[in-house]
């Protein structure tokens, strides 16, 4: 490795964007294909990587909760699909009582008989919305909301509460997972199953939400979100930013939905870039910042975000050409290709699990040396574990 | 921590039980009936399809016929039964459960974007008379009168103004007394129809098993179509009960003077040539099982090191 990451390997975490970036291009590359293999491959990719660079912060363990959300998730779509499918024909494995409907309501059923061909196509379908949570989660598990917080730009302090909530949430209910269970445990209350769970949902929900509110009022109180003295170059600011936004959003469907918008959307992402441009620069010279600790972006980011734009691109590219492989239907019902090119392209996303640099040393030297209040607070999971043993 | 019940979600379960049986209960004894039971009590239904392969301005090409099936069967499973009694691959779908291909022939992408519209199989209720665009899927369940449309849009807007299929939406002349008796005495005709007795090439192209249907070279008017102008098309009848229903059936019927067609064992493949056929392209996966294999074990193998991983303590040498 280069000389400019070597002193860091041992003692330092990646760039939280670096590890965003990469899980999100996972995620799109899971958006773009139905081929379970693929969304597989996928899947076990992000695993490892985040099994091999998390640390023990508390919110490390947003995967494995992610990854139950992703089994949930797949089950539900099953039970809708056996419940009220489309009912195409194929091998039925069983019938359920069926209710007739009036005829405006064409296309829905309830009952019927439930064919393997729409069971499997249920769980592939259940399985790509798991995988693009899988990779929700291993962004939260590797990257530091509260570094991620920082490295915003100036213009979105405007919205600083929404954000940081939106940020925020979902590591906060991890953590509060873990400490409401722990409290729970502790008072001799059920933690698991259906009575556990009951216990659980309403804490956990309110606490993470209270926590991520008690952080963007903290920031608040210390200036984050400062408004600008000038008025018209606020509103400059605010007005092309939030135009810019809307822009970029429609073009983000348009080129989502190909035909749904003139030119696959491009005209509307760039005329939204150019807006969300000029407000940064309207709204950039602000306030001044200094940063305590800065979050370097050296050889390593580069090598992760580059590593998950290569699975994307791989993907975008077999998608222009046409692979077969890309998409997979269970309707005739058959086994899934592995086109060789994706399999090795979804493999590129494994880099990060030598490139960046590995977090244990920078954890056994000392607390989290983040300056946030909230992150030095005592992590609750960890201290109630420790006195539980 | 066993759960036990509690009192109080008994009667809350028991009115909720309470009014969804209430709630079926005016659709009568058949609504709770498992669907095979009412499959095999209720008695059969027939219904009118009509495909057009929408080959173009130039040469149109309609397959009508009368097809039996089960009644409480939706418009999916009468088309699957409709091509099985024509030896047709079963229909295809994407996984949004979009018809793909009728007869392996459809786009190569379902649901294709061409210039403004789209290629798709459109789907039309011809029960009035007139063709109807349904903008619903096709399941609703089957009665005895009603008339499946369908028609492959090269490409179409997606809405209403589609052409529709380039054949009459009348029941009693596609399914005449004549059709249907044809499917009445044997049980089997149905499902299989044409199976075994196929004649002497039953393993042939697709063209020599339809059923009887009588391949009329171009310029004839579907009028006609019940007599059987080539010796060809007689000779691959089968033998069967179901002989009898072909040339009634099934009326393949060319409207535009197309010289390439009928009669030859090309028939789907002259379809196939203007648009990939998507259906046979997905089953040939056997020569891609050794990259599948490969693909299982590294997943399997990834798994298990993050799982090793994982259990490691975070934060341990």
């Amino acid at each position: 490795m280069a000389p400019a990451t070597r002193g860091a390997v041992s003692g330092r975490t990646l760039h939280p964007a670096a590890w965003w970036l990469w899980a999100a291009a996972m995620a799109v590359a899971a958006v773009r294909t139905t081929n379970p293999m693929l969304l597989a491959l996928i899947a076990a990719v992000v695993v490892f990587v985040v099994a091999a660079r998390r640390s023990d912060a508390p919110w490390s363990r947003s995967l494995a909760v992610f990854f139950r959300l992703g089994l949930i998730v797949i089950v539900i779509r099953v039970g809708v699909e056996v419940v009220f499918g489309q009912r195409l024909p194929g091998h039925t494995l069983f019938s359920l009582p069926r209710v007739p409907l009036p005829s405006w309501a064409a296309g829905v059923s309830i009952g019927g008989p439930v064919s393997l061909e729409s069971v499997v196509q249920a769980g592939v379908d259940g399985l790509r919305l798991a995988v693009i949570l899988l990779c929700f989660g291993a962004a939260n598990s590797l990257a530091s909301p509260y570094r991620l917080l920082r490295c915003l730009p100036t213009v979105l302090y405007e919205a600083g509460v929404a954000v940081t909530v939106a940020l925020t949430f979902a590591p906060e209910v991890v953590i509060a997972i873990g400490s409401t269970r722990e409290a729970r445990r502790l008072r001799g209350r059920p933690t698991r199953g259906i009575a556990g769970l009951r216990g659980l949902a309403i804490p956990v929900l309110e606490g993470a939400l209270d926590r991520s509110l008690q952080l963007a009022a903290s920031m608040d109180a210390r200036g984050y979100g400062r408004r600008l003295a000038d008025a018209r170059r606020r509103r400059l600011s605010t007005g092309a930013t939030a135009s810019g936004l809307l822009l970029i959003v429609l073009g983000v469907f348009g080129a989502l939905d190909s035909g749904s918008l003139p030119a696959g959307g491009i005209p509307f992402l760039a005329v939204g870039a150019a807006l969300l441009a000029v407000g940064m620069a309207a709204g950039g010279h602000r306030s001044p910042r200094t940063r305590y600790r800065a979050d370097p972006w050296r050889l390593a980011e580069w090598g992760v975000a580059l590593s998950g734009v290569a699975v994307l691109g791989v993907f975008v590219a077999a998608g222009v050409s046409g692979v077969s492989g890309l998409q997979f239907s269970a309707f005739p019902l058959h086994a899934p290709a592995l086109p060789v090119w994706l399999g090795v392209g979804i493999l590129v996303g494994l880099l990060p699990a030598t490139l960046a640099p590995s977090p244990r040393g920078w954890v056994s030297r000392g607390p989290d040396p983040d300056p946030n209040p909230v992150a030095l607070e005592p992590r609750p999971s960890a201290r109630v574990t420790g006195a539980a043993r | 921590m066993t759960w036990r019940p509690r009192w109080r979600w008994v009667v809350p379960t028991a009115m909720l039980i309470g009014a969804g049986a209430a709630a079926v209960a005016p659709a009568g004894p058949d609504g709770l009936m498992p669907f095979k039971a009412a499959v095999a009590a209720a008695d059969s239904v027939y219904v009118a399809f009509v495909v057009d392969f929408g080959q173009g301005s130039g040469s149109p090409q309609v397959v009508s016929g009368c097809v039996k099936v089960p009644s409480g069967q939706n418009g999916y499973a009468a088309l699957a039964d409709f091509a099985q009694q024509l030896n047709w691959p079963a229909p295809s779908y994407n996984s949004a459960g979009l018809l793909c291909t009728i007869d392996g022939y459809g786009a190569s992408v379902c649901g294709q974007v061409v210039g403004s519209g789209y290629n798709y199989w459109s789907y039309w209720h011809g029960d009035s008379g007139t063709w109807a665009y349904s903008s619903t899927g096709a399941s609703r369940t089957m009665q005895t009168g009603e008339v499946e449309g369908w028609r492959f849009q090269n490409p179409g807007s997606g809405n209403p103004s589609d052409p529709a299929p380039a054949a009459g939406a009348s029941f009693s002349s596609i399914c005449t007394s004549a059709a249907i008796a044809a499917l009445t005495p044997p049980t089997s005709a149905t499902t299989t129809p044409a199976g075994a007795p196929t004649g002497p090439d039953p393993a042939g192209s697709p063209s020599p098993t339809l059923p009887g249907g009588t391949n009329l070279p171009g310029g004839t008017d579907g009028g006609a179509a019940t007599t059987t102008p080539g010796a060809g098309a007689t000779t691959t009848v089968p033998g069967s009960p179901a002989a009898g229903t072909g040339p009634t059936t099934t009326t393949t019927t060319l409207a535009g003077g197309s010289t390439t067609h009928p009669g030859s064992p090309g028939t789907s493949g002259s379809r196939g040539e203007a648009l990939a056929r998507t259906g046979s392209a997905q089953h040939n996966g056997n020569s891609n099982d050794v990259p599948l294999v490969v693909g299982g074990i590294i997943v399997v193998l990834l798994a298990l090191g993050a799982l090793y991983r994982w259990r490691r303590q975070p934060g341990a040498p």
